[in-house]
């Protein structure tokens, strides 16, 4: 995972890195703490607030982006430590203004009601369609295991997964 | 070992964790540890090489040195072997989980999740060395005085699934 070198700065006695990723296609370059998470970085120093944080300790996949094509918990990984990456969140999915079809298929079917857990979802399923272009229903919900809904039962969200997969 | 694999967590979880900081952690119920003592590993790192009977020494507790990384694990290909467990329902780490792996000359039978540490069952090792089917452990009592007890299993629950994962593992070899 590790792209390039780190270049450390020491701010107050903080060790700080030099932090260069693609972010929805724009090219960012900041300073964060070591022990910055990858949500944090990309909520709190990018603003994209759209990535959701649940749990913090990688269990309820509110935080899911995808890094290199993969999709991973933003919470688990390091910022540094994706340096030279290409990230992509729930804010780069658009094009136009015009929703990805993940998203049209939620809306359209009602795949979410809070909406917490949305952003993770559609990461999620999104990356899914990219590995298996028609899943069945016990392999989507399979993929789906590390993101939590506490409100739609997920019969919505399975629904609207296979309504993506035939738009995609 | 790939349907080991495959039962870890979820795929982003499965997406960024290794083989290597699994077994350097040793959670008392991470799954590849039951691997490395069911198929007689050697941990390969920057100084030395480890066997796997040495390598877990406790709860979160291994042979590893200040400073010291896992660079390979290298494993014997037993004549049969499967992983079984209960995962916990949330995290889908093992409440209980039974890696049996018959080689050449004995069985091994390697348990996690039931105590602080991963660890092989010599009774059972000892009776599926001399019959390997799942009838030669079925109704063992294992003694449970040392297994954990939380909200997800009393220690009696968790003797009793040792059994069942264990003769499930024979089963499916
Ligand atoms: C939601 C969730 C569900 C999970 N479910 C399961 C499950 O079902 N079964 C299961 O077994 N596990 C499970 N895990 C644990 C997961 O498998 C481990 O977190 C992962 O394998 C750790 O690997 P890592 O590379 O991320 O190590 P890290 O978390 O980066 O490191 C762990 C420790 O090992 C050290 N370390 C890392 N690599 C090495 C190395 N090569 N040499 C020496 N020391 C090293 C680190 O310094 C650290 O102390 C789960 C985790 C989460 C978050
Ligand atoms: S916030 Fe990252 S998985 Fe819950
Ligand atoms: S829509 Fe509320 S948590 Fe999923």
């Amino acid at each position: 995972m590790i792209k390039s070198l780190r270049v450390k700065i020491l701010i107050n006695g903080e060790i700080m890195s030099k932090i260069s990723l693609e972010v929805n296609g724009r090219k960012v370059e900041k300073e964060a703490p070591d022990n910055t998470l990858l949500s944090t970085f990309l909520r709190e120093h990018l603003q994209l607030t759209g990535t959701h944080i649940g749990c913090d300790t990688s269990q309820c996949g509110a935080c899911v982006v995808h890094v290199d094509g993969n999709s991973l918990k933003s919470c688990t990984a390091l910022a540094a430590d994706v340096n030279g990456s290409k990230v992509t969140t729930i804010e780069g999915l658009e094009t136009n203004g015009k929703m990805h079809p993940m998203q049209e298929a939620f809306k359209k079917l009602h795949g979410l009601q809070c909406g917490f857990c949305t952003p993770g979802m559609v990461m999620s399923a999104i990356d899914l369609l990219q590995k298996n272009k028609k899943p069945s229903d016990t392999e989507i919900r399979d993929w789906l295991e590390g993101n939590i809904c506490r409100c739609t039962g997920y019969q919505n969200i399975v629904a609207a997964v296979k309504e993506a997969a035939t738009k995609m | 070992m790939s349907s080991l694999a495959e039962g870890i967590g979820d795929p982003q979880v499965r997406n960024r964790g290794t083989i290597g900081g699994s077994i350097a952690n040793n959670d008392p119920s991470a799954d590849y540890p039951s691997a490395c003592i069911a198929l007689n590993a050697t941990i390969h790192t920057n100084e030395r090489k480890i066997e796997a009977a040495k390598f877990f020494k406790g709860m979160f507790e291994t042979a590893l040195k200040k400073g010291e990384l896992i660079e390979a694990i290298e494993f014997q290909i037993p004549e049969k072997s499967s992983y079984q467990k209960h995962p916990n329902p949330a995290s889908r780490y093992a409440i209980v989980g039974v890696y049996v792996a018959k080689h050449k000359g004995d069985v091994n039978v390697a348990v996690t999740g039931a105590k602080s540490c991963v660890y092989n069952d010599k009774e059972m090792s000892k009776a599926l060395s001399g019959n390997f089917s799942s009838s030669s452990i079925d109704g063992m009592d294992l003694d449970s005085s040392e297994m954990n007890s939380d909200m997800h299993a009393s220690a009696d629950f968790r003797a009793s699934l040792v059994v069942t994962q264990a003769k499930k593992a024979v089963d499916a070899c």
